[in-house]
């Protein structure tokens, strides 16, 4: 058990540069997702704590110790790669008891240690097979019962997901997340997967570009999107964007576009004319927090060109010159291709355009 | 590394091939007769001269001369045989296996680690491109180019007609081919099995002594047969350093047998098929093997 303190991390190969000066503490027994799109850093940055990969400059400690000379096998650290990595040419019981083999443990005791969490991953009956014969799920926990069965003090997770079907990945992330809860072990798990990061972090970092973009809770990158990468990258139906201007129009300020008029707050007024005084910015806004009425008067008024329907909810994609706006609705709709609605917008995000940051 | 998470992919693959077959065998197919007819005449094209150079070395005196050649002898004859053992022949077998043997050795052990910092550690690009480059030029350079220069080398520091020195010289000129061709086996294994040993608390040696070689078995074993050969068939340079009883090997002493005068085919044919035996069962025992090792490279995703 220990937290994982990354400090000013930069990395670089040849002129790339993969991490830029990134700061980031991940808490004894926290599970921390890594989460941004392919090429981002964050692979690189697990490798990093992991010891695979030495850091340009900066620093990583797990607990109190500077790790950034030491080889991996003196971190004590777990890495459930993408691919798994499992050793084809071992058993499923060596490739889990490989880690403890090293360590000189008795014989008896590697024994009952790997029994112990071939039946926690529920994977007994495989442990006599080569991974070659088990299918992608099977593997899977195989790469994991091999991480867990060292009780390290961090496990790393390079995307384990990535591999396996959908339906099982549901589970399973489920599966990781009990375990790291019950094992209390602090977690890095690197994923580009959106909805994996939201649903199992404690602490979602998104990074883009080799640059942290915000730290926080999921319902805090959910809900109080740093910037416009943070706000289009999290949330299975993507933000709406509507780009235009702050005015103020009959003494008050309002978000005027060329599609549409929207009443800002007074207190983001305020804000807006200290960050961003030429006002020009983007509105951004999720697709649950748009309401509409059907009727067909009021100030934005917009057509339906589509209906997505979910089953558990439908989304409504909705077209006024030029602009498209994804809208959810009930799962029943009411709503028919080509109806007009007259759209009011409910708890919306600015960000200005110069530099992509939230207001607030 | 999709190529181990897909054992169905694979037997599907196979099913659906067998079905293909079998269809195929129920039907008359031209495609099929004309690759069976090709591989046999393949087969007899190598195989004659080993056969006749075999039953030659049987043969009496006037069976070899006799007119059409008899393709299955009339009487049996040892007299070669014994001829040869008297020219202890044992000897020069003896000669060959030690120095081909050790050369062998000598070279996987230097060419594996050679192979493995050349694909897995961080060196500059360049001077991997040149080092390596290099060995394929020496790979690729006719022995015979360097056999002049390495004599004069030879005789300067005294080692002419030593077994050590065709050892060395062995050693020398193979290991380039033997790290070019484990460098190719070496990128096919991928990264993440050796790391994944590192981050289970696997030091760099043993990752690769108890994951990466293990893995690399076939093809390791397969290199290993290829040099074996290759040192057992040398004839040039063993011409050049090689004077005495004590260290011919076989190629030069099958020369040997060839005298000025009346030239015995017996003999010289009962010394080749010694010279063929172990190569020949090289090939049979190993040919497994020897295809799965040397197509480790060209299949990605195996």
């Amino acid at each position: 058990m220990a937290e994982v303190r990354i400090e000013a991390l930069t990395k670089y190969y040849g002129d790339t540069c993969a991490v830029n000066s990134l700061n980031l503490v991940v808490n004894d027994g926290d599970l921390v997702v890594l989460l941004g799109p392919s090429g981002c850093g964050k692979t690189t940055t697990m490798r990093c704590v992991a010891g695979l990969e030495r850091p340009t400059y900066g620093d990583i400690y797990i607990g109190e110790t500077r790790v950034n000379d030491l080889e991996p096998r003196e971190r004590d650290v777990a890495l459930v790669f993408q691919s798994y990595a499992l050793y084809p040419h071992f058993t499923a019981f060596d490739n889990i008891a490989y880690p403890l083999r090293l360590r000189k443990t008795p014989k008896q005791e590697i024994e009952r240690r790997v029994r112990d969490v071939a039946e926690l991953l529920g994977i007994t009956h495989t442990l006599e097979r080569p991974p070659g014969l088990c299918s992608g799920g099977e593997q899977q926990r195989i790469a994991l019962g091999r991480a867990i069965v060292r009780e390290p003090v961090v496990f790393l997770m390079d995307e384990p997901l990535s591999n396996i079907d959908a339906l099982l990945r549901v589970y399973m992330r489920a599966e990781i997340k009990r375990l790291q809860h019950e094992l209390g072990t602090t977690m890095i798990y690197v994923t580009h997967d959106q909805v994996e990061g939201m649903t199992m972090a404690d602490q979602i970092a998104v990074m883009n570009q080799g640059t942290l973009q915000q730290l926080g809770t999921p319902s805090e990158i959910y809900d109080l999107p740093a910037n416009n990468f943070v706000a289009r990258f999290v949330g299975s139906t993507p933000m709406n964007f509507i780009p235009g201007a702050l005015q103020t129009e009959n003494g008050s300020t309002v978000h005027k576009s060329d599609q549409f008029v929207i009443p800002v707050s007074a207190e983001m007024a305020d804000r807006a004319a200290e960050v961003c005084p030429g006002g020009q910015c983007t509105l951004g806004i999720r697709p649950e927090e748009i309401r509409f009425t059907m009727d067909e008067e009021g100030a934005n008024q917009a057509g339906v060109f589509l209906l997505e329907p979910l089953g558990s909810e439908t989304i409504l994609d909705i077209e006024k010159e030029g602009l498209l706006l994804k809208v959810k609705d009930v799962a029943a709709s009411q709503v028919r291709e080509g109806d007009t609605l007259s759209l009011s917008f409910n708890r919306f995000h600015l960000f200005d355009d110069a530099t992509g940051q939230a207001i607030r | 590394m999709a190529q181990s998470i897909t054992p169905d992919a694979a037997t599907g693959q196979t099913v659906t091939r067998a079905v293909a077959m079998a269809a195929q065998g129920r039907r008359f197919s031209l495609n099929r007769v004309l690759v069976v007819v090709v591989l046999y005449l393949a087969a007899f094209w190598t195989l004659v001269p080993m056969y006749w150079v075999a039953i030659t070395s049987v043969k009496s005196k006037l069976d070899l001369a006799h007119i059409p050649p008899r393709l299955f002898p009339a009487e049996f004859r040892y007299d070669a045989w014994v001829t040869i053992i008297d020219r202890r022949i044992l000897e020069n077998i003896f000669n060959s296996l030690v120095v081909a043997g050790i050369a062998t050795i000598i070279c996987l052990v230097v060419a594996v680690p050679a192979a493995y910092a050349a694909t897995r550690m961080r060196l500059p690009l360049k001077f991997v491109g040149i080092v390596v480059g290099l060995m394929g030029l020496v790979a690729l350079l006719p022995p015979i180019a360097s056999a002049i220069p390495l004599y004069d080398l030879a005789s300067y520091l005294r080692l002419i007609d030593k077994k050590y020195t065709l050892i060395i010289l062995y050693t020398v000129l193979n290991t380039a081919f033997a790290v070019w061709v484990l460098r190719g086996t070496f990128m096919d294994v991928p990264m993440d099995v050796e790391e994944a040993a590192l981050m289970d608390g696997d030091t760099r040696f043993g990752a690769v002594r108890r994951i990466l070689l293990p893995l690399i078995f076939p093809s390791l074993f397969s290199i290993a047969i290829l040099l074996f050969i290759f040192n057992w068939n040398e004839y040039i340079i063993a011409l050049f350093f090689v004077n005495s009883m004590d260290t011919m090997t076989l190629p030069i002493a099958i020369q040997g047998q060839i005298p000025q005068h009346e030239l015995d085919w017996g003999v010289v044919s009962a010394a080749g098929t010694i010279a063929i035996f172990p190569v020949l069962i090289a090939a049979f025992t190993l040919q497994r093997f020897l295809v799965r090792g040397l197509t480790f490279g060209v299949a990605s995703g195996q």
